[in-house]
């Protein structure tokens, strides 16, 4: 019985958006889903980006979790996924560090998905989605099919959606949890981002 | 980028700050050059050597080989024997994964320059890109081994151990910065968080020193701030924590949470910090046990 998974065109953009940004590091972030969702079939309604500096390091991390959770409960969503892209552009394998949070995050939402960019298929001009995504179910972590894995509304409105995002350099005014570390300011729930990408 | 810049002064400006500051603009570097600077380059005199080789970096990092090409040409006309050109040629290598093309001229101008440090840290990152990071940390602390001063070595060497998860040495190389520069807020938080993601109730300890030293010299390190609240309300709830330190805790708590919420202008962390004793115990993801 294979569960599904869907990206909504909001997470979907924010990912690439994050990792446009910040070419030259590892980036990773959080998937939120609607509260109360069957984590058979789990559809992610949005992404939070954290990291572009020493992913590796608790603090932080936990700072921003804390932060998260307590948007979530007035959103009434929940922290439901990750994802991450590694430095190096040739690595597809979840590193120790993404594999431990996102096993902390199937402690509350079971069947939490870990979604990977593949940074080679990453262009200006997308033509292919780009990620991989892996299961962690009973203990075990299991690769997802791609007739598993859906964006949404399909995978050419959201590819045409993005290329135009990043031909108009969105990905420069974009926010992660560590710009508002460094700016306090910053909205890393980037409210207005949200406006252009609907 | 918001203001459009069109006077080729301007860009010559900018661009000699990123210089200096180590910026990396790569893709605005290249649009501009593309744009305004590459018309006026005979203006630039002998700045412009240093500009050709911003542009080509630029443009390597952002695979606009093109521009690369054009930028290496200008360079090995002007400086045909010139080392510094020879490791550009490298570094190009480089950015089309021949690595061992890139390696095999590291190793020759390492050969005839002993003291070049730049092309012992390219071969660092040669491993990097590769995902050999065990490596990519050998060749580093080799590097170490003769130029014990470079901070920048130094700090990438944490990231390397860090990304290992080996906290010890990371922490080891934030000790040898803080002897360097002891002042610098930013080493002290990064010590801190170290301390902090190995856990147990010492570290924590040690976590909330740093992070206060950081939080005096620098009141605006939100980091430092947070990291302050954090550990000192999980040792105010630490059962081994004698309760004057406690004490010491929740002021020290309060003191962050206030100057958070100035630094915001608004009251969010005075709640983010009821929080913090909330979620206790729910999200924590560091190595071993707060208790």
């Amino acid at each position: 019985m294979a569960s599904s998974c869907e990206l909504s065109k909001l997470a979907y953009s924010k990912i690439i958006l994050h990792a446009f940004k910040y070419p030259h590091t590892a980036i990773n972030g959080v998937l939120l889903a609607n509260e109360g969702s069957n984590s058979q079939s789990v559809k992610y309604v949005d992404a939070i980006p954290l990291f572009h500096h020493n992913l590796g390091l608790a603090p932080m991390l936990e700072v921003a979790l804390m932060q998260i959770d307590s948007y979530c409960r007035t959103a009434g969503l929940v922290i439901a996924g990750y994802y991450h892209a590694s430095e190096a552009v040739a690595e597809m394998n979840p590193d120790p560090v993404s594999q431990k949070i996102c096993e902390k995050i199937a402690e509350y939402f079971p069947n939490a998905c870990l979604v990977l960019i593949n940074n080679r298929l990453l262009s200006k001009q997308m033509t292919q989605t780009s990620l991989s995504v892996i299961q962690y179910s009973d203990g075990k972590w299991k690769v997802k099919d791609k007739e598993n894995f859906k964006i949404l509304p399909n995978n050419e409105a959201a590819l045409n959606s993005v290329s135009s995002l990043l031909s108009k350099k969105l990905y420069k005014t974009f926010v992660d949890f560590d710009d508002h570390l460094d700016d306090i300011h910053q909205d890393w729930l980037n409210v207005s981002l949200k406006s252009m990408i609907d | 980028m918001e203001k459009q810049y069109t006077h080729w002064e301007d860009v010559r400006d900018l661009l000699r700050n990123w210089r200096e500051e180590n910026c990396r603009q790569s893709e605005d570097v290249v649009d501009m050059w593309n744009d305004v600077l590459a018309n006026h380059f005979g203006k630039l005199g002998d700045e412009g050597w240093l500009v050709l080789e911003q542009v080509f970096i630029a443009a390597l990092d952002c695979h606009n080989m093109e521009v690369a090409n054009f930028c290496l040409s200008k360079l090995n006309q002007e400086f045909p024997d010139s080392l510094r050109v020879k490791r550009l040629k490298a570094m190009k290598y480089e950015a089309s994964e021949k690595y061992d093309h890139a390696l095999d001229i590291l190793d020759l101008i390492i050969k005839k320059d002993e003291t070049n440090a730049a092309s012992r840290k390219r071969k660092v990152t040669i491993y990097k890109s590769q995902g050999m990071i065990i490596e990519a940390i050998k060749e580093l602390t080799d590097y170490l081994r003769i130029f014990m001063a470079d901070q920048e070595a130094w700090m990438e060497l944490c990231d390397l151990y860090i990304s290992q998860q080996e906290w010890n040495k990371a922490a080891f190389c934030v000790e040898e910065l803080m002897l360097h520069s002891p002042f610098n807020h930013l080493y002290l938080q990064r010590y801190a968080e170290i301390k902090y993601t190995q856990g147990g109730y010492e570290n924590l300890e040690v976590a909330r020193t740093y992070y206060s030293q950081a939080a005096k010299l620098n009141p605006k390190n939100v980091r430092a701030l947070y990291g302050l609240m954090l550990t000192s309300v999980h040792m105010a709830s630490n059962s081994k924590c004698p309760s004057q330190k406690k004490k010491e805790s929740i002021k020290l708590s309060e003191w962050a949470s206030n100057q958070l919420s100035q630094l915001q202008g608004s009251n969010d962390s005075k709640l983010f910090s009821s929080q913090i004793l909330e979620g206790l115990g729910n999200l924590q993801i560091g190595n071993d046990s707060k208790n």
